[in-house]
């Protein structure tokens, strides 16, 4: 084989490389956007435990559906009831595991603040209770610990 | 003859690593590949592949020349093909992605490999000029 033919033999095989990593590469990336995209989170409990000195109790149910094992790092959500910020929170998982197809309930107490005890009033007076919670979580993905965040989005009725 | 399409392959095969080197240092599919790479390798492969076809080409210029565009256009191809591939398999919209990364990733990548190439083929050239082999 002439040194030429070897030159061009060994850039073939690079190229067969490359093209088979390229391959890898896009089934990678369509695993891990459909991973967060299939990523659920759905708001199951919203209450207001003491009246007097106001506190919401929630509960956010977190699943990720699909094979690939993912962490969750963290979370923030503000609260909104019938329109007017009430309260906010940030949640540090350190990187809470979840594996393919595995569920958790994650519950937050969080106390309001006097000033916002306004619109709890408002609300019992007969405007009534219209929750609605907005944020975002972010997800780490074993691809490099690449992140994705996503968006909280829930609404919840009723006191 | 032969020479024509020993030239055609190395043009290709450049092109086609150099997809992969396009697809491995961005910012969409980085994290994604087996040996995700910095963008400081696009450059550095860009040159070795005009090298490679400045010495691999034996007389004819115009391959040499047109060869460098193709194999831009090869690599920008080879990404766009991932692209479309990844956005016809998800379901996602076609023109919201090809107008991001088309102008974001796509261009200025073609542009650093068509002129990184050039300095390689031009390198190369030289050499063979001074050595008399050209």
């Amino acid at each position: 084989m002439k040194p030429f033919d070897r030159v061009v033999a060994v850039l073939g095989g690079l190229a067969v490389l490359s093209a088979l990593a390229m391959v890898v590469t896009a089934g990678g990336y369509l695993q891990g956007t459909r991973t967060a995209g299939n990523f659920v989170t759905e708001l199951t409990e919203l209450a207001l435990v003491d009246e007097t000195v106001p506190e919401l109790s929630l509960a956010i149910r977190i699943e990720n559906d699909s094979p690939l094992p993912v962490e969750l790092e963290m979370m923030h959500f503000s609260i909104y009831l019938n329109g007017n910020f009430v309260a906010s929170n940030y949640a540090d998982f350190e990187k809470m595991s979840l594996d393919g197809f595995e569920e958790e309930t994650v519950a937050f107490n969080i106390r309001l603040q006097p000033f916002y005890t306004r619109y709890i009033r408002e609300a019992q007076e007969g405007a009534g209770f219209s929750w609605s919670i907005r944020g975002r979580a972010k997800l780490i993905l074993p691809f490099r610990e690449n992140e994705v965040w996503l968006n909280i989005s829930h609404r919840w009725v009723g006191s | 003859m032969i020479r024509r399409a020993r030239s055609s392959l190395i043009i290709l095969f450049c092109g086609v690593i150099l997809s992969n080197v396009v697809v491995a240092s961005s910012d969409t599919f980085g994290p994604y590949a087996p040996l995700q790479m910095s963008s400081t390798w696009l450059p550095l492969v860009s040159l070795g592949s005009g090298l490679l076809l400045g010495f691999g080409v034996r007389d004819e210029a115009a391959v040499i020349l047109y060869g460098v565009v193709l194999m831009a256009l090869i690599a920008v191809a080879g990404f766009g093909g991932t692209l479309l591939a990844v956005t016809w398999m998800s379901g996602s919209r076609l023109i919201d992605i090809i107008f991001l990364y088309a102008l974001q990733q796509a261009f200025p990548r073609a542009i650093s490999i068509s002129i990184f190439g050039y300095a390689g083929t031009f390198a190369a050239t030289m050499v063979r000029l001074m050595s008399g082999s050209l």
